[in-house]
């Protein structure tokens, strides 16, 4: 499990210097859009593709597939992968281990993206307050969001969530609290750096209030580190969240989702390995393509 | 110096508590009386009672948290409901196997990742590199526990090389045979990170200008990689460190798959048996031991790293 990669936090120091005058943004923002389309790298559009056909998948699952994500047929249970009308084989209650990797991509695709959107946000309003008044409030702040680093991230989900109680929410809200503290870090780091910038205090001196400048200098500014931060944890979150619905701590059964159904096989791995192992490619494909398009990004966004 | 250990070991008092506080709230943010779902719904008000003040349950919040805490500090951290017995040497126990394990994989992890990732930084641009970049992203892709699954099924069931469930009799080679595979499993991802960071720190002190003055003077390929490698050191302890530190955690999933006796394997039955006391527990002392090893490796990086080590002593 790679929750290390939350210790990889871009510091200040890694900070790209935010684009020039407030005003350009927009504009500059805009051109290198379209400049940077054509830097991405064939591994990363792979990569993307990939990402792409899984979310197909996940949103037209009942019809690409003729059977039950949810009931199998017991007398076909743990039929091996190839087996006529099973390309992937069927699982230990007989359901199509196919139709049940395009069902599960809803949640597990979800679980890569939810709880780091949600966390992004409380991390934006944390780290700007934090970053634009280094007083006691953002003091406190930052020093009551350091405590949750002093856990690894899997442990603090897992106590989270079993104290919560099983179940798909409190997973996630387990993750948000996992991922909004390293964002904060960020999101205060950036802020810091971007608040002593000139156009700043040239926004300071037109007499634009701190609300103002914090919208339309500190955000737009901000954001491009945070974001890119962001996306190489959508990774992270998407083995985290199999991790816990691995040991039971996700969703429910017989609700489909990859680490759960990797946890309700795990005992097969004695009799029928090919079926145990197989829903974990799913999260291991999904994984390196979230990864390879987050760096690929990153690469793209410094050449620009 | 021994007044910057000193400052740092003051600063980490409010982070301890916030451990403890964190590690308190556990019961409290179970949903509804925590009394419910800790205990046996016939049991009398009585048998409520006493369990209650066993537990720390009484009085105000802020009253619990200092009960609580004092009894931490004197080294009672409560009793597990379903093994019904002193949570504290249950978790220590199994600590010690955690330690054991993420250990060994922090430091193949830690050896495999300096060695690929030194190689990436040398031929940087080439084939070699391009080819070390994407194993590493492999090993931060990849699930450690489905690649524990996947040992399993090789090693323990088609092979049947190595044991793949246990801790064998503890001791001795035994101990080396069950130890192997989940030290694989939960390595992959040490050795991507390693090789990641490595090989970023390696390629920037090879552009350094005193790497160009002792190649102009001729220093033999061997002698330059091993002053540069005497460069990362500091660096590379500080992967080291918070390597060790995750891997507390990191290995959790691991355990459960082999069956290995750590925190992993104990939280993951105290889950299923909603046994509040040793997740609690569990989560403390992981906290304590994380904070430790960061503080460890905060100082070790500022003895090691002389330019670090004269900004402290001036100040």
């Amino acid at each position: 499990m790679s929750t290390s990669a939350l210790a990889e936090a871009p510091g200040s120091e890694a900070l790209p210097t935010p684009p020039g005058p407030p005003g350009l943004v927009p504009r500059v923002l805009a051109r290198a859009r379209s400049r940077r389309r054509s830097r991405v790298d064939l591994p990363t559009r792979l990569a993307f593709g990939f990402l792409v056909l899984v979310l197909l998948s996940a949103v037209f699952a009942p019809l690409l597939t003729p059977y039950d994500p949810l009931v199998g047929d017991i007398s076909q249970r743990l039929l091996s992968p190839g087996s006529p009308g099973h390309l992937l084989g069927t699982d230990e209650q007989g359901r199509d281990i196919a139709t049940r990797l395009m069902f599960g991509a809803r949640l597990s695709l979800l679980a890569a993206v939810l709880p780091v959107a949600v966390a992004s946000v409380l991390a934006l309003a944390c780290g700007l307050i934090a970053g634009s008044r280094p007083g006691l409030l953002g003091t406190v702040l930052m020093r009551v969001l350091d405590v949750f680093f002093a856990f690894p991230a899997i442990m603090l989900a897992i106590g989270v969530a079993a104290a919560l109680g099983p179940g798909l929410h409190n997973a996630f809200g387990a993750l948000v609290l996992v991922f909004t503290p390293p964002l904060a870090r960020v999101v205060e780091a950036a802020t810091r750096h971007v608040a002593g910038m000139e156009y700043v205090q040239a926004a300071q001196l037109t007499g634009a209030t701190r609300a103002r400048i914090l919208v339309r200098q500190v955000l737009p500014n901000v954001l491009p580190p945070v974001l890119t931060y962001a996306a190489s944890l959508m990774g992270v979150s998407l083995l985290l969240m199999a991790g816990l619905s691995f040991v039971g701590l996700g969703v429910r059964p017989p609700t489909p989702e990859w680490g759960f159904m990797l946890g309700s096989m795990r005992d097969m791995i004695y009799t029928s390995p090919v079926n145990a192992i197989l829903p974990g490619i799913a999260i291991f494909l999904t994984a390196v393509a979230l990864n390879v398009v987050s760096d690929g990004l990153r690469d793209a966004a410094d050449r620009s | 110096m021994t007044r910057y250990v000193g400052s740092r070991l003051l600063a980490l008092l409010p982070i301890l508590l916030g451990v403890a506080a964190v590690s308190f709230s556990l019961v409290h943010i179970m949903p509804g009386d925590p009394l419910d779902s800790l205990m046996d719904p016939q049991s009398t008000q009585a048998e409520r009672d006493a369990f209650a003040a066993a537990l720390g349950l009484t009085g105000s919040l802020p009253e619990q948290f200092f009960t609580w805490l004092g009894r931490v500090a004197g080294g009672d951290l409560g009793r597990s409901i379903a093994f019904r017995q002193p949570v504290l040497s249950m978790v220590v126990g199994a600590l010690q196997n955690t330690l054991l394990l993420a250990g060994a994989a922090a430091v193949f992890g830690l050896l495999v990742g300096s060695v690929l990732g030194t190689l990436a930084a040398v031929h940087r641009g080439r084939a070699l590199d391009r080819g070390v970049t994407g194993l590493s992203l492999i090993g931060l892709s990849i699930p450690s526990f489905w690649l524990g699954m996947i040992l399993v099924a090789l090693f323990g069931v088609t092979w049947q090389l190595l044991p793949v469930s246990g801790i064998g009799s503890g001791s001795g080679t035994d101990l080396l045979s069950h130890l192997v595979l989940p030290t694989l499993a939960v390595s992959a991802p040490v050795i991507g990170l390693t090789t990641r960071m490595v090989r970023t720190h390696v390629a920037e002190i090879l552009e350094g200008q005193h790497v160009e003055f002792l190649r102009a003077n001729g220093m033999g390929r061997a002698r330059l990689l091993l002053q540069v490698w005497r460069n990362a050191l500091p660096n590379v302890l500080t992967i080291f460190g918070l390597e060790l530190g995750n891997l507390l955690g990191g290995s959790a999933l691991v355990e459960i798959v082999f069956s290995w006796p750590g925190v992993g394997q104990l939280v993951y039955q105290a889950v299923t048996q909603r046994d509040i006391p040793v997740i609690q527990a569990s989560l403390l002392l992981v906290g304590l031991l994380y904070v430790v090893i960061n503080l460890a490796v905060d100082v070790g990086q500022t003895l090691l790293d002389p330019r670090r080590r004269s900004q402290v002593v001036s100040t």
